[in-house]
């Protein structure tokens, strides 16, 4: 029973079964991811072949003659398709780490920062900035503008996630259910105040308002994909850094504290990060839902719960998701777009029941 | 040694401990016993520092508990709680690993691993390691639980400590005994370890215990030997029980015999 004893024991001891599992988990969803990508940027009203893909992507590096291509293939990819797919990857990303993160934090696999309330506060300040701000807005130069709706979508987020977070604390302490419940009332009011927004827009400004309100890709530009970029990267790299503390909240928060995390640092963290990265997302392309519900779930049923695994999982399998259904939502009518957030819901949700039900019968249960 | 002194806990304007004092030495398993709603688990979330006195002081090691880091004091005191909120699909394995998290700067090493499985071993899972937790059942969740926390202390240094509420309260009678005598084990072990437990079971108490510590309305009434604070008018005062007292058949340890309604109604009788 002492430390002595551990060195030479005679068990034999198998590996640690669930990380194995684990790394060939994410290398097979990396795969997926990347593929997803390929195939995303071959396809549309100018097609081009993956070895032309790879050939204009190479040009642009410097590696010359691995295929013909016409240049408006090349036009088309590098300044529409590109942009687009990598924005979709981003944004997919961001909302499935969110989510994970979040599911983690609140121990309810049901928590989505569309059910606290980040989401639609960022929809919020992003109609008030449409509606209101367009007279604002005309007299900003082009590059702050792109900037405008973002950094409006993050301050409502933030504000939406502090109000939350100031109703659910008392004396240092967050009461998760508190939370959740006052996320839903704070979903409401600002579903409400979106609500009064639209009746004062004009006719094309309640045509943005409609189309963004489900959910589009539409805007992809490169200034448009940095600005998500270096809004969601903090998430994207720092988050996972939690997974431990986000594994052992698993456990309940006394139990948490009990192993050595400081259970309130982690929290305050991982609110500001998803609310930075959810921010960027609502503003660049609306309210894009199941992602951040769906992909945690997947790899949970996949890879397990281990946050480790599950964290860059979810990230890999949102940004695939997310170039399927946006190659679906702009390939299925052409010329004509689905909003996207139709295409997640039509793709995602009968995959997922017939998963869940699965597994149900197999006696696991998501709880 | 980890000690209350005069630790009082209120909840509004009710006492929920009242001046209470108490030790977990190292080298002995102290029970906590008491009725419902005596202030066992309050005085073991003082000990463990979840819950902050009102009034006197938790020391642990001869240092005020609040002088400690949450991290050190994580790897050399562990807690069992009565039900854990796990309802995530991990493994066995992993959720015993979570023990390691205040020892681990990255990633688990080879070393946390094997102390992973010696501790599913000595709670008698090792066959469950790779078992989703959420498909187990009450019983063996509690001694994955205590795996867990045997993880956590296993390699310290110095002197440890380990604090559980009701561990066995799932527990069939073989596995009741084995978790006990596991505690007995590691805290006479070197004498390095310190086990405080709440426990219901007055018979397991007297067992296993060194000491007893026995509350009601959040005081410390007795404390100290079984055989000397097991007694018929304790446990009268204490749970509002008859029982009789008797010499343990193979032991030198007191045994606890309540009488039921009807066997007071015959002794009336006769």
């Amino acid at each position: 029973m002492n430390g002595a004893t551990t060195g030479g024991s005679s068990l034999a001891l198998p590996t640690h079964p669930s990380s194995r599992q684990g790394r060939r988990g994410l290398f097979a969803l990396a795969l997926l991811a990347v593929g997803a990508s390929f195939v995303a940027l071959g396809m549309g009203a100018v097609g081009i072949a993956p070895i032309q893909t790879l050939a204009i992507l190479a040009g642009k590096l410097g590696v010359d003659g691995i295929a013909e291509f016409a240049s408006n293939q090349q036009g088309v990819l590098l300044s529409i398709r590109l942009p687009r797919v990598l924005l979709s990857a981003a944004v997919g990303a961001a909302l499935a780490i969110s989510g994970a993160a979040m599911q983690g934090l609140f121990r309810n696999p049901l928590a989505d920062p569309g059910l606290v309330g980040i989401s639609s506060g960022a929809a919020l300040a992003a109609t008030a900035t449409i509606v209101l701000g367009e007279a604002l807005a005309l007299e900003l130069a082009e590059g702050a503008r792109i900037l405008l709706l973002p950094f409006a979508a993050f301050l409502g987020s933030l504000v939406t996630t502090f109000l939350v977070w100031r109703v659910a604390t008392r004396s240092g302490h967050t009461a998760v259910a508190t939370m959740l419940l006052a996320g839903i009332a704070l979903n409401a009011l600002a579903g409400a105040g979106t609500g009064v927004l639209t009746l004062l827009a004009t006719d094309p400004q309640l045509r943005t308002l409609t189309f963004w309100t489900l959910g589009s890709l539409n805007g992809a530009t490169w200034p448009a994909l940095w600005v998500v970029l270096s809004m969601t990267a903090p998430a994207l790299l720092l988050i996972p850094r939690l997974s431990r503390a986000l594994n052992a909240l698993l456990l309940g928060e006394a139990d948490a504290r009990h192993l050595g995390i400081e259970v309130e640092r982690v929290k305050l963290a991982i609110v500001l990060l998803t609310a930075l990265a959810v921010g960027a997302t609502v503003a660049a392309c609306g309210m894009i839902g199941f992602v951040g519900l769906a992909a945690p779930h997947l790899i949970r049923l996949l890879l397990g719960a281990d946050h480790r695994v599950l964290l860059p999982g979810a990230a890999l399998l949102g940004a695939a998701l997310l170039v399927i259904a946006d190659l679906a939502a702009r390939t299925m009518v052409a010329p004509a777009e689905i909003p996207i957030g139709i295409v997640t819901a039509l793709l995602g949700a009968p995959f997922f029941l017939w998963l869940m039900l699965r597994e149900v019968e197999r006696g696991g249960g998501l709880r | 040694m980890i000690a209350a002194e005069t630790v009082t806990v209120r909840a509004g304007d009710r006492a929920l401990l009242d001046r209470v004092s108490v030790e977990a030495r190292c080298g002995e398993v102290l029970a906590i016993l008491g009725p419902n709603g005596a202030g066992k688990s309050t005085l073991l979330r003082a000990l463990s520092g979840e819950r902050e006195p009102d009034a006197g002081r938790v020391c642990m090691g001869g240092r005020r508990l609040s002088a400690w880091t949450l991290v050190e004091r994580a790897r050399v005191r562990a807690v069992v709680p009565q039900e854990s909120a796990l309802a995530f699909p991990l493994s066995v394995l992993d959720v015993v690993l979570m023990g390691r998290t205040p020892h681990v700067q990255r990633r688990e090493t080879v070393h946390d691993e094997h102390v992973g499985w010696l501790a599913l071993q000595a709670v008698g899972l090792s066959t469950f390691a790779t078992r989703r937790y959420p498909t187990l059942s009450g019983g063996e969740k509690q001694r994955v639980h205590l795996a867990r926390a045997l993880a956590q202390i296993w390699d310290a240094r110095g002197e440890r400590y380990l604090l559980l509420d009701e561990p066995t309260s799932g527990l069939d009678i073989a596995r009741q005994h084995e978790a006990l005598s596991l505690l007995r084990r590691l805290a006479h072990d070197l004498s390095r370890t310190a086990v405080a437990v709440v426990l219901h079971d007055l018979n397991l108490a007297a067992q296993y215990a060194d000491r007893i510590l026995l509350m009601r309305g959040g005081q410390a009434i007795a404390c100290g030997n079984p055989t000397v604070v097991l007694t018929e008018e304790n446990l009268r005062r204490i749970f509002g029980v008859e029982a009789v007292i008797v010499p343990h058949p193979r032991a030198a340890l007191p045994l606890v015999v309540p009488l039921s309604g009807n066997a007071l109604a015959m002794e009336k009788i006769e």
